[in-house]
């Protein structure tokens, strides 16, 4: 429970005539995490990496085709279906049949794809050349002695005035589109650069026509045309959309059947690059929970007789030793806090028991309310049945739940209230009230929390470098914080010892920082300090949910006494107030204290960085 | 000497200010989390706790405004 699965280092060989039979049975077996290079063969012995087993590209190759046509029919890769799996030329022939008809659609959807974008491409030209009227479109098409300008201007005073001055011949229409002024201005061309002065002046921005010039026929009846024609595009694309979809009733299962299959068959044939092997043999080497050791002898045995030759490794390196987290049925959701982080290494503490004890209870310190965990332990049991997937989680949320009810029956709370009715609620202590009671217990809880956390140090720093490493670095911590409280307590006058105890006790414990960490240990110093204040946000995200909720009720209490719309009122305010207190109530305290704990608690003894155990044959 | 006034002027400012200054802390955090996590959808929990990392800075804000609180008792 504290430390990972213990593993046990295996090494196997045996003649290329058995690597098959052994491959197989590994992957049935599920339980050997492959250590890729065998530790170690070299070159120089006659070995090198393995090479795949026959039918591996042509396997890959079919894996491949078959993901793109389960994607281009829009199914995820997740849905699990069953169907009886084939021999690989039929499969590969009928799947080639699929493909066939799948890239059929797939070409005319393009197609048409295409074709809708230049029509619209052609409309949004067409749209303000209609706005400007009937003229034919090919009209606005430029010429070695005529000009055009088509575009929005901003202002058209005198405009018209101006362009007769600037150009010798001219003719300009006004028209609107989308609410602004636009013109249609065409002019001989020798005057071109003098009315593009004016248009300048007066806010010209060109609108492109390169398009519509090509075509022939008035605006507005091209583009009805155009519009027919869409829908007409529009649906085709709506029946091939259905045709994919039949298509992909038809074949999904059996798409979907034969990848999973396809894809377990790769990692088989490609299991031998992790193996070394040589002309005749290969060598390979992995790690497997010690107590699963002797189902490995049998499932070797069952598959290469005595062909086959397995010991066990001296573990030199247990650094590397992938980790596999072992903890009882109750603790095991909250390893999903270390899946998230990092797992720790084969040789460090698994601080999942310690946060199965700490994570509900700080969130329950700082949710504090009957009614809200209440609530929350019902929407958390409701959502698990929903979504099975995020089971870990919602367990850990609904201790936590149970944690914020046991906590709020020590306030007094329910929904903010102390009273209900004329029954007064039992408490230990009243939040808003006794506030600076509740800073201390805060700041109490920080000490013992930071100190476990150095205590772990102590342990996983003895392990990895000896006594003398751990007692100077954590326990030099220790030995401050003793000093200081001793120093505090005597300059309180709640001790008897003198004050200069303290000072001694505290210097000790900072010359044993210095001598383990160097100058920059004095450096961390104020870090402890801050880390146990830190823990002070316990008493301030749950006095911030005491008083929302306190406020809520006021106000509401208020609207109470003010006639039947009052009291509607006051139940709306109550309902939208508590409710958003109680997702406020989620969101804090969760994530608070889970920062707790990754920051302050796991820097004074985490490293973290395991590599996670992950055996042949277990999808990832 | 502890005017009430002068009291609730000096909560709010303590409070007020680190919270801004919380806020300037956590935006460029937040701002790289939300662009990590477009591309990598895991990271979500580990932005999600960098960008709460500066909390601590209101945390001490809303302490000391508390004791001032206390003052004015």
């Amino acid at each position: 429970m504290f430390k990972p699965e213990k593993m046990a280092l295996v090494t196997f060989a045996g003649p290329k005539s058995v690597m098959e039979p052994v491959v197989r049975s590994l992957y049935d077996l599920k339980l050997l995490h492959i250590e890729e290079g065998a530790l170690g063969a070299s070159k120089e012995e006659g070995f090198d990496i393995g090479a795949p087993m026959a039918g591996s590209p042509e396997v890959s190759e079919t894996l491949v085709r078959t993901r793109s046509l389960l994607s281009r029919l829009g199914i995820g890769k997740r849905e699990a279906y069953s169907a009886r799996i084939e021999s690989p030329p039929v499969a590969a022939k009928k799947i080639s049949a699929m493909e066939v008809r799948i890239l059929d659609i797939s070409e005319k959807v393009k197609k048409a794809d295409d074709a809708i974008s230049r029509l619209s491409a052609y409309r949004s030209e067409l749209e303000p050349l209609a706005a400007i009227g009937a003229l034919d479109v090919s009209s606005y098409a430029e010429y070695k002695t005529l000009a055009v300008f088509v575009g929005f201007v901003s202002k058209t005073g005198c405009l018209r005035e101006k362009i007769g001055i600037a150009a010798k011949n001219s003719d300009i229409h006004f028209a609107e589109f989308h609410k602004k002024p636009i013109i249609a201005l065409f002019c001989d061309a020798g005057s071109k650069d003098a009315v593009q002065k004016v248009l300048s002046e007066h806010g010209f921005s060109e609108i492109n026509t390169k398009n519509a010039r090509a075509l022939r026929g008035a605006p507005a009846k091209l583009m009805k045309g155009i519009d027919t024609k869409l829908s007409e595009l529009e649906s085709e694309k709506a029946g091939l959309g259905r045709e994919l979809a039949r298509l992909g009733d038809e074949f999904a299962g059996y798409l979907s059947a034969h990848a999973g299959h396809y894809e377990a068959e790769s990692e088989k044939l490609g299991a031998p690059l992790k193996f070394a092997a040589s002309k005749n043999a290969f060598i390979a080497a992995g790690w497997i929970p010690e107590k699963r050791y002797t189902e490995l002898e049998s499932a070797l045995g069952r598959a290469a007789g005595d062909k086959i030759y397995l010991a066990r490794k001296e573990v030199e390196d247990e650094e590397n030793a992938p980790v596999a987290l072992s903890n009882p049925r109750p603790v095991k959701p909250y390893e999903f806090f270390l899946d998230l982080y990092s797992l720790p290494k084969y040789t460090e503490i698994d601080p999942t028991f310690f946060m199965f004890l700490t994570f509900p209870l700080f969130f329950g310190f700082m949710l504090g309310d009957i009614g809200y965990g209440l609530v929350t332990l019902a929407l958390f049991t409701i959502l698990k049945s929903r979504m099975p997937a995020q089971r870990n989680l919602l367990t850990v949320m609904s201790f936590s739940s149970i944690a914020a009810i046991i906590f709020g029956l020590a306030y007094g709370e329910f929904f903010g209230l102390e009273k209900l009715g004329a029954y007064e609620l039992p408490h230990i202590l009243n939040r808003v009230e006794g506030a600076t009671e509740l800073f201390m217990a805060a700041v109490g809880v920080g000490v013992v929390h930071v100190n476990i956390g150095l205590l772990a140090g102590f342990y996983n720093v003895l392990r990895m470098h000896g006594l003398k490493h751990a007692v100077l670095e954590k326990a030099s911590w220790i030995v401050l914080e003793a000093g200081a409280a001793i120093a505090a307590a005597a300059k309180l006058g709640y001790a008897a010892v003198p004050a200069s105890a303290g000072y001694a006790l505290a210097l000790a414990g900072i010359l044993m920082l210095v001598k383990a960490e160097g100058i920059k240990g004095v450096l961390e110093l104020p870090s402890i300090v801050a880390n146990i204040l830190s823990y002070a946000r316990l008493m301030a995200v749950g006095l911030v949910s005491v008083i929302l909720a306190l406020v809520v009720n006021e106000n509401a209490g208020e609207l109470m006494h003010a006639g039947p719309l009052g009291i509607a009122a006051a139940v709306v305010i109550l309902v939208f107030g508590h409710g958003i207190n109680i997702a406020l109530g989620l969101l804090s305290p969760f994530i608070h204290s889970m920062r707790l704990h990754y920051v302050e608690f796991f820097l004074k003894f985490y490293h973290g960085g395991g590599k996670r155990y992950m055996p042949f044959g277990v999808k990832k | 000497m502890a005017e009430p006034g002068l009291v609730a002027i000096g909560a709010g400012l303590a409070i007020g200010l680190s919270a801004i200054a919380a806020g300037i802390a956590e935006k460029d955090i937040g701002a790289a989390a939300v662009g990590a996590m477009a591309e990598k959808e895991e990271l979500f929990v580990k932005g999600l706790i960098m960008t709460v990392l500066p909390e601590t800075l209101v945390l001490f804000g809303f302490v000391i405004a508390f004791m001032i609180m206390n003052l004015a008792k």
